[in-house]
């Protein structure tokens, strides 16, 4: 007997698997998870069989694959994310910037910098999707493309009029700037491609990567789509919420978001003249919106001094935020939110589900902010203010690392080029911006026709009788008008009504009663002969 | 960029420890090598390796340690064992201007390399003690670090003792070798090594300044610490550069996280403007491990790491290789993923459909329509063809020109076949002859046959009674079938056949042995029977009687009990041989009789021709055809072949004419490139995972028809479609279970006979 238990305990201790490895376990399922992108098919609802088979071996792939890329994730990515960690009583918004730089490497170091040009502020910034392009837009007219590895300015030009907004176009190639009356698409030597006067004078510009569109909204509220690789004018929407300079596109899904001056965020899509969604966000103006990377959450900020961070799958608020009114908004790659005000900088990290305080930064007081964003996988935070633009050092707000066929930093110009015709291959249609993108490439489900319940019909009933009983007559000449008149075109009306609804089965759940299986009782003495007989 | 060398060593005193040894530099071309522990621990005195070529002779070996406590003479030194751990690294530069040399031990006196500017043979024999040849008492004992390299002619010694609290720094002059210039500095007995290393490195640097150690965070953390130095010469905005050696020793990170006791360092930049070594030991570790713990925690208030990515390490080295590839499979870095992919199979399947040009050549000589063909199995470019007019041909399929002729049948041939080792063509016709021809083989200097064209003659004919209509050979063996009013099994030899069955007064009209068991086959005859013979047995194994009759039949050469028959009522029926109730599967599509049919050498598909002009390429399981062909001129298809490659098919038609057409129609012939491999596979994925959608499924099931098949198609629907709605309505209003549905698999058959 106590021969047997031992056995059965050494089983049990072989099965059990050492804590390292059980943990590492652990670490990849939740790794391989992210990789399945959802839950598999159900498919033990499935009669047909072929089809059950083919999908069953499809999901096992699925699941290699994910394991495999979570494998790759665990050991064989070349860097690991950032960090700043205090200890103890020590908290991480107390760090400076000068403590930042004695702590990092030179190369990091180079990254805090300011480059101060009083006489064209304030700059609007955007990056290349792989951070390695800056575009700086002074107000003043000064266009500046400065490549961030070395530092070089590429080019700087001065348009000699205002500049509201710059956005790169799919690679450093092409920028767009909103100016004064039009906006220009400029080639990156500074040459004037295009003058894009339909828009007007535009408030706003972002570029949408997948789409190649370029949208715009404009100083009277319209929203613009045009796609920039044949210049087609693709929408164009009045959004009806008078003028706006709250713009945002969520990465997600394309849709583009609006913020007014009523409260409401109002998303769109170039397909439709109405908007998808409208939120009341704020009683006051809204003053910014950004969206997180993985498209789930909006921060929006208001003028009443509050900051809201959203979820969008429910469209709920999940945060609220006092205190703060921020000019500008954006959210880094691994879901850091940076928030400028005034001179002021406040980064908010979501280490433990709620938004909290991660960094904090002060410019020299009297600079204005006019944007904040992270620039992509680097840990680097680009302010455009007043005086000309700033840089400082996030820890832990960019991708460690990057993909060379998704957004290289280090991109040669036959990779660029490479890069850019298969940009161009797999450009989406407009149609293709949806509020749920993961619909693209899924069957519709087949629209049967729900019948309404007994319940339903009968209340429904009750109220179109309800309805019928309540009309007026109209007063007829003299003889039709009789009370007696009256009633019976009233109790017609009634009946009429009723007709509409079929009348319901009595008995058990509408199965046709057979003649003669138990009422050949009652049956008519006529029709007892065709009774069946037991 | 900088360009540097790194050369990092550790291991601890007294016993062998994992060693890491480590050189990075665009200039010495070649990466980071980090060796394995066992690499590094050879028997003593031994090189590990030896990359003249390459520039880099690194050479490790395990000194002798001798008895500390003697006093050091000439000819007493006795080994205590092997603990000391010396390195040499040797850089030869192209342009022959640097060595280094570095040995790091524990030496009761000093060693070095006499012959720095040759070609080290052999270490020990190389090491001669120091003291010996200068005759110089050491005034160090214990914990000593040697350190030479030569840099412009001169060669530079760091010494360091740390015993006595002393750093030694000697220049000597290569030139003059009596000069020997020194410069100390006192440090206290036990100050932590980096201090040392900085302020030896300051004091040798030739007046230039260190400006900063980092240790890169991510090392620190590891078991083992990497040292690198930035050069002080680059522009360092932010800070302005540490003036002072004591400032330096502060901002210095700790690289007492290391655990290890031998650190070895160098330091060389590639401009050559300053080579600079740095060495630094510390040999009473246990002794100040408190007190290097106490530091590093003090320096290390703040964990921080943020991104730095270094060009080197990102970028190639050299412009022949290839440009490195970072991968993250993470989802979030590629938003819409899924809207990208499903235009990627759009795109996929469009592209398909521009490249789908599945119709290679004709091949034209015949003068009368094609009667049949037969595939040389010997030779992948051979294929005969035989026409009504008694001419048979062996073609050369790649230049698509007649090799051979195959002159003597007086009436249509109707039966071609070849034996299954390549070197007997039989062929039988109308004339009541059956004719055996030897077949020309191709001969290695004229692979391609199609020099000149040459006539055969046959090398036996035999006669019989009856008109012929087809044949075929037995695979693996010497017998041969042919069809006409009665089935006939004959030998190549015997000019009578060896064997006759006869069914009824219908002539049979197709027979095919079967692949798997040479003694069976089976034939189609005209009063709609398919029969399955087995030739040891005198009669019919089993007979299916059909509604229609069936012109053709093949087997399945991957499962050879299944077979495949070409039926008149335009549809292929495939049937289990041993079970014959019902068909397999019903192949429809044809609007015409279906004429031949052959099935791939991969057994998943097989090729039909059919009376209406096409050819249709229909799966082994699947009821519809997955590809057409037809062209403006053919005619009327009698024959069809697979190649033996299953690449291509070839069709013979009512016009005279051989057609080529690709198996699969948009693939791209000839040699294929890895990456366009990939592309093609990728895009057969993509597509293969949205088929069922519809904008997908339009695109790739869409064929233009000819018009008179896309009428009689709408036609045949129609009536289909009012036969099943007839049926129907019948089932409906007769009594339950007296109208019973046949299936499709099971209405042509009247009956099936054991």
């Amino acid at each position: 007997m106590t021969m047997e238990v031992a056995l059965e305990d050494n089983n049990l201790m072989e099965k059990v698997l050492p804590p390292d490895e059980q943990e590492i376990d652990v670490e990849l399922e939740a790794k391989e998870k992210k990789y399945l992108r959802g839950e598999g098919a159900n498919l033990e609802t499935l009669k047909d069989k072929k089809l059950k088979t083919q999908l069953a071996s499809r999901e096992k792939l699925y699941g290699k694959s994910a394991k495999a890329a979570a494998k790759i994730e665990k050991w064989l990515l070349p860097a690991s994310a950032g960090y700043l960690e205090t200890d103890g009583l020590e908290k991480t918004w107390r760090v400076k910037q000068t403590d930042i730089a004695k702590e990092v490497d030179i190369l990091s170091s180079r990254n805090q910098y300011d480059i101060v040009l009083p006489d064209f502020g304030p700059y609007k910034l955007d990056f290349t999707a792989s951070g390695r392009h800056m575009l700086a837009g002074g107000r003043k007219g000064h266009l500046a493309l400065v490549d961030m590895m070395s530092m070089n300015l590429i080019k700087e030009i001065q348009v000699r009029e205002t500049v509201r907004d710059v956005a790169f176009l799919h690679n450093d190639q092409f920028f767009a700037a909103a100016q004064k009356k039009y906006s220009y698409i400029y080639a990156r030597d500074g040459t004037e491609l295009h003058c894009l006067k339909e828009r007007g004078p535009v408030a706003r510009l972002r570029f949408l990567k997948n789409h190649f569109l370029l949208a715009s909204v404009n100083k009277i509220g319209q929203l613009h789509y045009q796609d920039v690789t044949y210049g087609d004018m693709v929408a164009s929407i009045r959004t009806g919420k008078g003028r706006t300079d709250v713009m945002e596109v969520n990465p997600y899904n394309g849709v583009v978001a609006l913020g007014h001056s009523g409260g409401t965020v109002t998303m769109w899509k170039p397909t439709s003249q109405a908007p998808l969604v409208q939120m009341q966000c704020h009683p006051g103006p809204v003053s910014s919106v950004a969206f997180h990377p993985n498209g789930h959450l909006m921060a929006t900020s208001g003028k009443e001094r509050k900051l809201k961070i959203w979820d969008l799958r429910k469209f709920e608020e999940v945060q609220t935020i006092h205190g703060f009114h921020a000019k500008t908004l954006s959210f880094s790659q691994k879901g850091l939110l940076a928030a400028g005000t005034g001179s002021f900088v406040q980064v908010l990290g979501d280490s433990s589900g709620d938004y909290s305080r991660y960094m904090s930064h002060s410019m020299v007081k009297g600079y204005q902010i006019e944007k904040v964003m992270f620039r992509p996988y680097e840990d680097v935070l680009g302010i455009g203010h007043s005086m000309g633009w700033s840089s400082v050092l996030i820890p832990g707000s960019g991708e460690p690392n990057f993909d060379s066929w998704v957004a290289n930093p280090f991109e040669t110009t036959k990779q660029r080029r490479e890069k850019e015709v298969h940009l161009l291959l797999d450009k989406l249609p407009p149609e293709t911006i949806m509020l749920d993108p993961s619909k693209i490439g899924a069957m519709r489900p087949s629209r049967r026709k729900e019948r309404p319940t007994r319940g339903e019909i009968e209340a429904e009933k009750e109220v179109a009788v309800e309805a019928a009983k309540g009309v007026e007559l109209k007063k007829k000449t003299k003889g039709r008008n009789k009370p007696s008149k009256r009633t019976k075109k009233k109790k017609e009306l009634v009946e009429n009504v009723k007709k509409t609804f079929p009348e319901q089965e009595q008995g058990a759940a509408g199965k046709k009663r057979r003649i003669g299986e138990d009422a050949a009782a009652d049956l008519p003495s006529s029709l007892k002969r065709f009774a069946r007989k037991n | 960029m900088q360009t540097y060398t790194k050369v990092f060593l550790c291991g601890t005193w007294g016993q062998y420890y994992p060693v890491t040894f480590c050189i990075s530099s665009t200039y010495f071309r070649f990466k980071r090598h980090v060796f394995s522990s066992q690499c590094l621990f050879p028997s003593r005195g031994e090189i590990v390796s030896s990359w003249t070529n390459s520039l880099v002779v690194i050479y490790w070996f395990i000194a002798p340690v001798w008895d500390l406590d003697q006093i050091f003479d000439e000819s007493s030194f006795s080994l205590i064992g092997e603990s000391i751990t010396s390195l040499i690294v040797e850089y030869h530069l192209r342009t022959n201007r640097t060595w280094m040399f570095c040995v790091v031990g524990v030496f009761p006196w000093l060693v070095r390399h006499d012959s720095l500017l040759s070609p080290i043979s052999s270490s020990k024999e190389s090491l001669v003690l120091w003291n010996k040849r200068r005759n110089l008492k050491p005034p160090w004992l214990w914990g000593l670090i040697w350190t030479s390299y030569s840099f412009k002619n001169l060669i530079w010694t760091i010494v360091s003792s740390l015993r006595q609290g002393d750093w030694v720094t000697s220049l000597l002059d290569n030139r003059r070798k009596d000069g020997l210039v020194m410069r100390r500095h006192v440090v206290e007995d036990d100050e932590i090594a980096t201090k040392h290393v900085i302020s030896c490195s300051g004091s040798v640097w030739n007046g230039q300044r260190c400006n900063r150690w980092i240790v890169p965070p991510d090392l620190l953390s590891d078991e083992w610490c990497w040292i690198t130095m930035d050069d002080s010469q680059t522009q360092d905005h932010i800070r302005p550069r540490t003036t002072t050696i004591e400032n330096v020793s502060e901002s210095v990170y700790s690289a007492i996280e290391l655990g290890s006791i031998v650190l070895l360092f160098l330091y060389h930049h590639v401009q050559l403007k300053n080579v600079f070594v740095v060495c630094f030991y510390s040999a009473h570790l246990k002794q100040h491990k408190s007190k290097l713990h106490h530091l590093s925690k003090t320096s290390q208030s703040l964990g921080i790491k943020t991104i730095s990515r270094s060009v080197d390490e990102f970028t190639r080295e050299r412009s022949q290789d290839l440009q490195r590839v970072f991968h993250n499979f993470d989802p979030s870095l590629r938003p819409m993923e899924k809207a990208v992919e499903y235009q990627r199979a759009l795109t996929a399947a469009k592209l398909e459909k521009i490249f789908a040009r599945p119709f290679v050549g004709a091949m034209d000589g015949h003068r009368d329509g094609i009667s049949c063909m037969a595939k040389n199995p010997n030779y992948l470019k051979g294929i005969f063809s035989a026409s009504m007019d008694g001419d048979i041909r062996l073609w050369d399929i790649a230049t698509r020109r007649t090799v051979c002729q195959f002159p003597g049948h007086q009436g249509a041939v109707r039966g071609l076949t070849v034996s299954t080792d390549g070197n007997v063509l039989v062929s039988c016709g109308t004339d009541c002859n059956v004719r055996l021809w030897s077949v020309p083989r191709p001969s290695l200097e004229d692979s391609d046959l199609s020099s000149e064209k040459s006539t055969e003659v046959p090398s036996a004919v035999y006669t019989c009674k009856n008109a012929l209509l087809a044949v075929d050979h037995q695979f693996e063996g010497d017998l041969f079938a042919t069809a006409g009013a009665q089935l006939d099994i004959w030998n190549h030899n015997r000019s009578q056949p060896v064997q006759s069955f006869t069914s009824g007064s219908h002539s049979v009209i197709s027979v095919r042995f079967n692949p798997g068991e040479p003694d069976i086959l089976a034939t189609s005859s005209g009063d709609n029977h398919i029969s399955i013979y087995d030739i040891r047995m005198s009669s019919a194994a089993r007979k299916i009687l059909m509604r229609t009759k069936t012109n053709s039949i093949a087997w399945n050469p991957m499962e050879p009990m299944n077979f495949t028959a070409a039926n008149e009522d335009g549809n292929c029926y495939s049937f289990d041989g041993r079970k014959n109730e019902e068909a397999k599967c019903v192949h429809k599509d044809h609007v015409s009789a279906v004429m031949d049919i052959d099935f791939s050498p991969t057994g998943r598909e097989f090729v039909t021709g059919s009376y209406d002009r096409s050819v249709r390429i229909f799966p082994y399981n699947g009821g519809h055809s997955r590809e057409i062909y037809h062209t403006k001129r053919m005619q009327r298809v009698f024959c069809v072949k697979y190649s033996s490659d299953a690449t291509y098919v070839i069709s013979g038609s009512d016009d005279t004419n051989l057609r080529l057409w690709k198996a699969k129609a948009s693939e791209q012939l000839g040699v294929i490139l890895p990456r366009e491999q990939k592309k093609h596979e990728y895009n057969e994925a993509v597509k293969n995972r949205y088929k069922h959608l519809p904008e997908i499924k339009r695109i790739v099931r869409h064929r233009h028809l000819p018009k008179p098949i896309y009428k009689a198609k709408a036609e045949s629907r129609a009536m289909n479609d009012a036969k099943r709605r007839k049926d129907e309505r019948r089932k409906a209003h007769s009594a339950p279970g007296t109208v019973v549905t046949e299936s499709h698999r099971t209405r042509r058959i009247i009956k099936e006979v054991e």
